[in-house]
């Protein structure tokens, strides 16, 4: 039960550095595309783009990476939460659950 | 179609407002193939993306016109696909999120000396799979529809544009089907854990 809770904790961190290049991210593409639309370099203004596009989707990619962290940290809360449940809920009704298994 | 049939539950009981079979009566194991599909997709998606970025460096820095236009025909359609890659990972994922409620759920049921029940698939869960592959094949056609029209540049241009003026949108479409799956697959998790209260308020008002 440590174990899985320490992974949960785990993937949850990693999920949260993501989040925070996420942010430092799409921040730095909105300052690139404020860049564009005030600079009078044509050069700039025409070799930006084709790069900026695929880096926020590389953004993207990275937000979708820590949703899929986020769901591995869920998936080791939903093992602790069964694994929790059936300890302690035969506990709570042992007569009941004796006869059960008995029938 | 008589195997399908054959392979249909029999023993369907209501727990609350929704149907539930034995374990044992489960058909196909999909938690089990989306824990063997989820890193594949997800590794194929970041290596997809991480090309189309290199290739949009490539094209910012090239000189070269005829090269910048075919990667710009091609790389939208890459990156596209890497995302859609991504969010398969993400419906494999929640896909093994409905697997380990189904296996929780059974041995709470199996410690409490009840027969195991799960929620009988509902409409999301058959809904779900097939969205997130039809997006998928969306995104793979219209990544080659790219490289056709990068042939088709100088040839056939009035054609290049034509096909780039219809596959954006295509990619947007492929990309809406996988979200679709990722919804469908959140509703099947809501309707589990339902199931899941309904079945232990039914095991305790059973032993009042």
């Amino acid at each position: 039960m440590k174990a899985l809770d320490s992974e949960a904790r785990r993937f949850q961190i990693v999920a949260y550095v993501l989040v925070a290049l996420v942010t430092f991210g799409w921040m730095a593409g909105l300052g690139f595309g404020v860049g564009i639309a005030s600079s009078t370099s044509k050069e700039f203004i025409q070799d930006t783009p084709a790069w900026l596009t695929p880096a926020l989707q590389g953004v993207i990619a990275l937000a979708i990476s820590s949703v899929v962290l986020t769901l591995f940290a869920i998936i080791r809360r939903i093992r602790i939460r069964a694994g929790v449940l059936a300890e302690t809920l035969p506990r709570l009704y042992p007569a009941a659950t004796a006869t059960r298994k008995e029938s | 179609m008589s195997s399908l049939l054959h392979r249909l539950p029999t023993h369907v009981v209501r727990i609350g407002s929704q149907s539930a079979v034995p374990r044992e009566e489960e058909g196909f194991d999909l938690p089990a193939l989306a824990k063997k599909m989820w890193l594949p997709a997800f590794a194929m998606g970041l290596m997809a993306v991480a090309a189309g970025v290199v290739a949009g460096v490539i094209q910012a820095t090239s000189g070269n016109a005829a090269r910048v236009a075919q990667i710009a025909a091609w790389n939208p359609g890459l990156l596209f696909l890497g995302i859609g890659f991504l969010l398969s990972a993400v419906t494999f994922t929640l896909a093994r999120i409905l697997g380990e409620l189904r296996d929780g759920g059974t041995s709470v049921q199996q410690s409490l000396g009840e027969h195991a029940l799960m929620l009988k698939r509902p409409w999301s869960g058959y809904a779900f799979p097939p969205a997130m592959m039809m997006g998928l094949m969306t995104l793979i056609a219209t990544f080659g529809l790219g490289f056709l029209q990068a042939a088709w540049l100088d040839n056939r241009p009035a054609d290049a544009a034509d096909i780039a003026a219809w596959s954006g949108p295509l990619r947007f479409a492929g990309v809406a089907l996988i979200f679709t799956s990722v919804v469908f697959a959140l509703v099947t998790i809501v309707k589990s854990l339902h199931f899941q209260a309904d079945r232990l308020t039914q095991i305790a008002d059973e032993r009042q």
